[in-house]
């Protein structure tokens, strides 16, 4: 039940997705911030100093007309990846190069460019082709566990709510009423009961 | 939405039944039903029909759909046709769910309707997911959806809409607010 | 990095549908992070000159970094309470003590004038007031048949009828009434 929907401030899933790290290049100097460097001893972030931050100063950081930082892109967005995923998206698991993968490539900073541009419009290639493994596997809801490595987390939300539609659909089929049904969160407080006991 | 929510709406159709008992009309903020004249068939919505049934007060006929050539001759008119067909009604399924369930007895020929009933539903579900895979895949920015019934639309409810988003987003470059949509459906 | 305590709370809240016991010790943590970047920026703007510029940079990441925690706390508050809403939707004004045992005093308090609220507007609707928690789905009869999951004593219906609701009994009771007892796990609604 969704009663309030605010912007994304709130969002979980935006605020993990910013923490993801990429690599940056301080192209002035930072005062008395040394000590973010771990292998630094110096008080101060010396102008090319080379330093993996989150997403969200770094976004932060290039938004400001003149730019404190060089950003490199992460390399699964780099071509050579993005060929393994040209040739054959479907048999990529995605997981394991980034659980965000889309979320991250779209949340990337802004360049002036239009990288960002055509790196959505790939994105966009990508889910499309591959989400024809969801619908696969909403076909039969029980064989999902397969799939966790193989989808992204946006493709797992996906699913799961494709699954919960498909099964209350089925149960409809076959028995017909609507039960009344206990709440989840009873359900959850017993089980661990059980398993204290 | 709950399938049982669908149903919910398929239940303002109407169907005929045949009353073993006589009451005047009963005005309801839906519309009026009635007058009741014992033996006399009269068009009541589903919902009471179903009621009446359960206490034994009347017979439900059956649809006119409800007939297994006619419902043979859907079932090879869609195999032939690449687009969906016309149903009888928007709610076939749910009211063929609901009568079968309820009023066997009534409905001459109940099991074979019930098995072309489920064929022709899972023709046209093949039919949708196959549709919707090709919809994703080539980008299309419409689809003809003419003929599809409530709960059929519904089937797709869970998965399409939100999928949609997503790609609308990423065609947009990928503006950092929509992603959310999945997060704030509870 | 500025804000790893406060990603812990992001992670807790993704980790696990449920309300876990207030995390007292991170909350406190990142909010101490907060005040000593906002005494070093403090600190640092005073230095700004306009041939030494340099510090202006530091005072904009910690400034972000102020920011950011702030988002992470405010979106630890923000779940914890629609999770809390969600809950007064399935079971009602009364929390069970395992949930209760992991609210903060203030959440304690939004809950009763969440419920406080909800009850007004439910007075308010038509003339005896309606109860807008029944019927989450639409109903397809008046009683339905029910099995008793626990020992739970005696329960007044609305017309003055009691019935002993012991544990693995089976009762026909009207709808209405034993929707909110099924979702507390009381009754049990079984196919007749």
């Amino acid at each position: 039940m969704s009663f309030l929907n605010f912007d994304s401030y709130f969002s979980i899933t935006e605020i993990l997705v910013t923490e993801e790290r990429i690599q940056a290049e301080f192209e002035q100097s930072l005062p008395n911030l040394g000590y973010l460097c771990a292998s630094s001893k110096k008080d101060d972030i010396a102008p090319k100093t080379k330093l993996d931050i989150p997403l969200w100063l770094a976004d932060a950081l290039c938004r400001r007309g003149e730019s404190i930082i060089n950003w490199e892109i992460p390399k699964i967005f780099k071509d050579s990846y993005k060929e393994i995923l040209e040739a054959d998206a479907c048999s990529v698991e995605l997981c394991k190069w980034n659980q965000y993968f889309y979320e991250l490539g779209l949340r990337l900073p802004r360049t002036t460019t239009d990288d960002n541009h055509k790196l959505a419009e790939f994105l966009l290639e990508v889910f499309k082709s591959r989400f024809r493994i969801i619908m696969d596997s909403e076909q039969n809801p029980f064989s999902t566990p397969l799939l966790r490595g193989q989808l992204s987390t946006l493709e797992k939300k996906l699913l799961v709510q494709g699954n919960s539609g498909k099964l209350q659909l089925l149960t409809w089929l076959n028995k017909g009423v609507k039960h009344i049904e206990t709440s989840d969160v009873i359900d959850n407080i017993r089980k661990r009961k059980r398993l204290v006991v | 939405m709950d399938p049982s929510e669908v149903e919910f709406l398929g239940e303002k159709q109407l169907v005929s039944i045949v009353p073993n008992f006589s009451f005047g009309i009963i005005h309801l903020i839906s519309g009026s039903v009635g007058p009741f004249r014992a033996g006399l068939p009269v068009k009541v919505p589903i919902w009471l029909a179903i009621s009446l049934k359960q206490q034994q007060k009347c017979r439900i006929i059956a649809q006119e759909w409800m007939d297994i050539e006619k419902l043979n001759d859907s079932i090879e008119a869609e195999k032939r046709s690449k687009l969906f067909t016309k149903m009888p009604s928007n709610h076939f399924m749910d009211e063929a769910q609901m009568l079968l369930m309820v009023a066997p007895d009534d409905i001459p020929d109940a099991d074979n309707i019930r098995t072309a009933v489920k064929d022709i539903w899972d023709l046209r579900m093949s039919k949708l997911r196959s549709s919707v895979i090709g919809f994703v895949k080539n980008a299309g920015t419409y689809a003809k959806l003419d003929h599809l019934t409530a709960m059929e639309i519904n089937s797709i409810r869970s998965l399409l809409p939100d999928a949609l988003d997503i790609m609308l987003h990423m065609e947009h470059g990928g503006k950092p607010t929509v992603l959310q949509s999945l997060n704030t459906t509870m | 990095m500025f804000g790893k305590e406060a990603i812990k709370l992001i992670h807790e809240l993704d980790q696990c549908e449920e309300i876990k016991p207030f995390n007292e010790a991170i909350f406190q943590q990142v909010l101490e992070e907060i005040n000593s970047l906002y005494e070093q920026n403090s600190k640092d703007v005073s230095t700004i000159t306009e041939t030494n510029t340099a510090p202006r940079n530091s005072v904009i990441v910690r400034h972000f970094a102020m920011n950011r925690n702030k988002r992470c706390l405010l979106t630890y508050l923000y779940h914890r309470l629609r999770r809390l809403r969600q809950i007064r939707w399935e079971l009602g004004s009364i929390l069970p003590s395992e949930i209760t045992a992991n609210l903060v005093s203030a959440e304690s308090h939004w809950f009763q004038a969440y419920s406080k609220s909800l009850a007004t507007y439910m007075r308010s609707i038509g003339e005896d007031g309606l109860n807008i928690m029944n019927d989450v789905h639409p109903p397809k009869s008046l009683y339905i048949e029910v099995r008793c999951v626990q020992d739970y004593g005696k329960f007044e219906f609305d017309d003055g009828q009691i019935v002993n609701l012991k544990e693995n009994t089976y009762h026909l009771l009207p709808r209405s009434q034993c929707e909110a007892l099924i979702r507390q796990g009381v009754l049990e609604h079984v196919s007749s």
